[in-house]
C-alpha cells in the first residue's frame, strides 16, 4: 500500500459514474489525482463508505486541512483516508 | 454538456429532488437538480448524495462550484469544487504559523485577508514561487469569515479564497508546506524542545516552552536562511517545492528522559541533539523527518551543535564513488539528521543553513565537517583532507568524484590555513568569503552570501535528488 499526503486542491463528484476524482497536493498545480469508484459487485456498504469518504474529502478541501490517503501502490482508488490533528 | 459556475445560493430538498441554485445571487441563479430515482443503483444513490453533500460544503464555505449537467437540461451529472490558483494551507489561527501556496508567486508578495468591513495586509516571513509563509498570524486579521489572496506591486493578484480565522488555540503539530503527494517526501522538522539534560545528567525542563513567540520567530529566520539566500543548494531548481516542512510545539510535555532532545555539552557553551531521542519522538506525532532542528531555549548552551543523519542500509540507495572508493547515497535516514539550535541565536548571520548541512550529510557514508579548526576524526569526511605535515603542498586536485575531479583551495579563500594545519578543502565556488562550512561569523551579516565548495555542492545535490525521487 501506499499512502499520498496533502492538500485536497480540488474534489469533482459524477454520480452517474459512481466516481469521486480527487487532487491531492502541496499547491493547486502539484498534485496527484486519485479516485474513489463504485466497483462492479461491490455491497450496499461499501457505496455507503465511498459516499462517507467523498463526504470527509469535500470537508477537508474547505478547511485546508491535511488528508493522508491509501491506496495500492499500483493504483490510485482511495481504499483508505486519515486525518490527523491540525 | 454544459457547465454553470458560481457560488450555491440556495439548495431546496424536495422528495425526491434535492434543487440547487448556482450564480451571483438567488435571483440570478441557474436552478439545476439532483434526483433521487426509484430505479437508482446503490452506488448512483450513493454518489448522488455524496454529491448533494459537496454542494452543502461549498454553500457554507462560500466555495464556488462547477456544476457539469446537459445542456439545455438542469440534472446535476458532476459537481467540481475547490479549483482556486492558492491555497491555504491549514486553519487560520491567530499567532500560529499561517502559509499558503500556489505557483509563480512574485517576491514581493502580500498576503491580504478581506472582510466586509476591514482589509488587512500581512508581509511574509517568507516567499518562494510555490509557497508564502507567516510565521505569526498576526491578531490585527478579524476573527471569522475572511477572502484571503495574495498581491504583489505591480498588478499581480491572486484568487480570493474564502477562510475561516479563529483565535486559538495554536496547534501542536502544523504543516508549514506539504511537500510532494507521495509517500515519503523529503522532510524537514523544527521541533521545540521540551527539556534538557545538564551537564549534571538531571532533566530539566526547556524555558523554550514558555516562548512560543520565540519559536515562530527562530523558524521564519530559519526558513528564510534555508531558503532565500545566496547558497541555493537547497532551493535549487525550486527542489524545496517537493520537500515538506513541519513544526511541532507541545506546551504540555515533562523534562524526561524521552522528551529531553538536548544535552549540554560538559565544559562548554555547547548544546548537543539527543540524536537517538528525535527521531522516535517526532514519531509520536505522527511526523517524519530527514533533518530536524531542534530549537532549545538554554541561556547557558547557545551554541549550535549537529549530528549527521545515518542512512538506512537495508533500504535503496543510490551508488557513488569518491577517490575510487565505491559508496552510497542512501535513500532512507535510519537517523534524522539534528541540530540543536539556540531561539535566540544570532540573526546576521547563517548558522541554520550550516548546521542543516551537517545534518543532510551522513554519519557513516560522507560526513560534510566543520572547516574552521584541524580536526580530523571521526568517519569519513567529504569536504576535509590531511596533509602528511603542515609544510607538504597542497595537492591541486582534492577528490574525484563520481568522475570529476574537483581541485583544492589552496588559500581557504580569504581566510588562509593557519599554521600547523595539515588539514585543507575543496575548491570554493565563491573565494572571495569563507565556505559556509567554515568561519562564516568573521563576516557577520556578508555570510548571506557565502558558499559551499563545488565537491560539497555536487555531493549535497546528489544526496537530496535521490532522496526527493525516493
Amino acid at each position: 500500500m501506499a499512502e499520498t499526503t496533502g492538500i485536497v486542491q480540488k474534489l469533482n463528484v459524477i454520480p452517474g459514474a459512481a466516481v469521486a476524482c480527487i487532487w491531492i497536493g502541496p499547491t493547486p498545480t502539484n498534485t496527484e489525482l486519485l479516485f474513489i469508484a463504485y466497483q462492479a459487485g461491490d455491497p450496499a456498504s461499501s457505496t455507503a463508505y465511498q459516499s462517507s469518504l467523498v463526504d470527509a474529502l469535500a470537508a477537508a478541501v474547505v478547511t485546508r486541512r491535511e488528508v493522508v490517503a491509501t491506496h495500492d501502490a499500483t493504483s490510485a482508488r482511495i481504499t483508505s483516508l486519515r486525518i490527523d490533528p491540525a | 454538456m454544459a457547465n454553470t459556475v458560481g457560488l450555491v445560493q440556495q439548495i431546496t430538498w424536495v422528495d425526491p429532488i434535492v434543487c440547487v441554485g448556482v450564480g451571483p445571487s438567488v435571483p440570478l441563479a441557474t436552478w439545476l437538480f439532483v434526483r433521487f430515482g426509484a430505479g437508482d443503483t446503490d452506488a448512483e444513490l450513493a454518489f448522488k448524495k455524496a454529491a448533494v453533500a459537496v454542494l452543502v460544503r461549498a454553500q457554507a464555505a462560500g466555495y464556488p462550484v462547477d456544476v457539469e449537467h446537459a445542456a439545455g437540461g438542469a440534472e446535476i451529472e458532476g459537481v467540481t469544487f475547490g479549483e482556486f490558483d492558492i491555497s491555504p494551507v491549514g486553519l487560520a489561527v491567530h499567532d500560529d504559523f499561517y502559509a499558503v501556496t500556489g505557483s509563480a508567486i512574485p517576491a514581493n508578495a502580500e498576503l491580504v485577508f478581506e472582510t466586509a468591513a476591514l482589509s488587512v495586509t500581512v508581509t511574509p516571513d517568507l516567499v518562494r514561487p510555490h509557497w508564502v509563509f507567516v510565521a505569526q498570524l498576526p491578531s490585527a486579521v478579524p476573527v471569522g469569515r475572511n477572502l484571503v489572496r495574495l498581491e504583489a506591486a505591480g498588478g499581480w493578484q491572486s484568487d480570493s479564497v474564502p477562510i475561516d480565522v479563529v483565535s486559538g488555540p495554536a496547534a501542536v503539530v502544523r504543516v508549514l508546506y506539504p511537500g510532494a503527494p507521495k509517500p515519503d517526501p523529503y522532510g524537514i522538522g523544527f521541533v521545540a524542545n521540551p527539556g534538557i539534560v545538564t551537564e549534571a545528567g538531571s532533566f530539566t525542563a526547556d524555558p523554550l516552552l514558555t516562548n512560543r513567540a520565540g519559536f515562530h520567530d527562530t523558524i521564519g529566520f530559519c526558513l528564510r536562511t534555508l531558503l532565500t539566500l545566496t547558497e541555493d543548494c537547497l532551493r535549487q531548481g525550486d527542489w524545496d517545492q517537493e520537500m515538506r516542512f513541519v513544526a511541532l510545539f507541545d506546551s504540555t510535555l515533562i523534562a524526561n528522559d524521552a522528551n529531553c532532545l538536548t544535552s549540554e555539552l560538559l565544559n562548554s557553551d555547547t548544546m548537543q541533539p539527543r540524536k537517538e531521542n528525535v527521531g522516535p519522538f517526532l514519531l509520536r506525532y505522527g511526523v517524519t523527518a530527514d533533518v530536524a532542528l531542534v530549537i532549545h531555549g538554554s541561556t547557558t548552551h547557545t551554541r549550535a551543535w549537529t549530528w549527521a543523519s545515518v542512512d538506512d542500509p537495508a533500504r535503496p540507495g543510490t551508488a557513488y564513488v569518491y577517490d575510487g572508493v565505491p559508496r552510497v547515497h542512501g535513500h532512507y535516514s535510519q537517523t534524522p539528521g539534528s541540530a540543536a539550535l539556540w531561539v535566540d541565536m544570532d540573526r546576521t548571520v547563517i548558522t541554520p543553513l550550516h548546521e542543516s548541512f551537517h545534518g543532510a550529510a551522513d554519519f557513516n557514508n560522507g560526513r560534510v565537517v566543520d572547516l574552521y579548526n584541524d580536526v580530523m576524526q571521526g568517519n569519513f569526511m567529504v569536504n576535509k583532507k590531511a596533509r602528511a605535515q603542515a609544510v607538504n603542498p597542497i595537492p591541486a586536485v582534492f577528490a574525484n568524484y563520481n568522475g570529476t575531479a574537483f581541485q583544492s583551495d589552496q588559500n581557504r579563500d580569504g581566510l588562509g590555513y593557519l599554521p600547523g594545519w595539515t588539514s585543507y578543502h575543496p575548491a570554493l565556488i565563491d573565494a572571495t568569503r569563507p565556505n559556509v562550512m567554515d568561519n562564516y561569523k568573521l563576516i557577520g551579516a556578508d555570510s548571506v552570501n557565502c558558499r559551499l565548495d563545488g565537491l560539497t555542492y555536487a555531493f549535497l545535490s546528489d544526496r537530496l535528488r535521490v532522496k526527493l525521487t525516493r
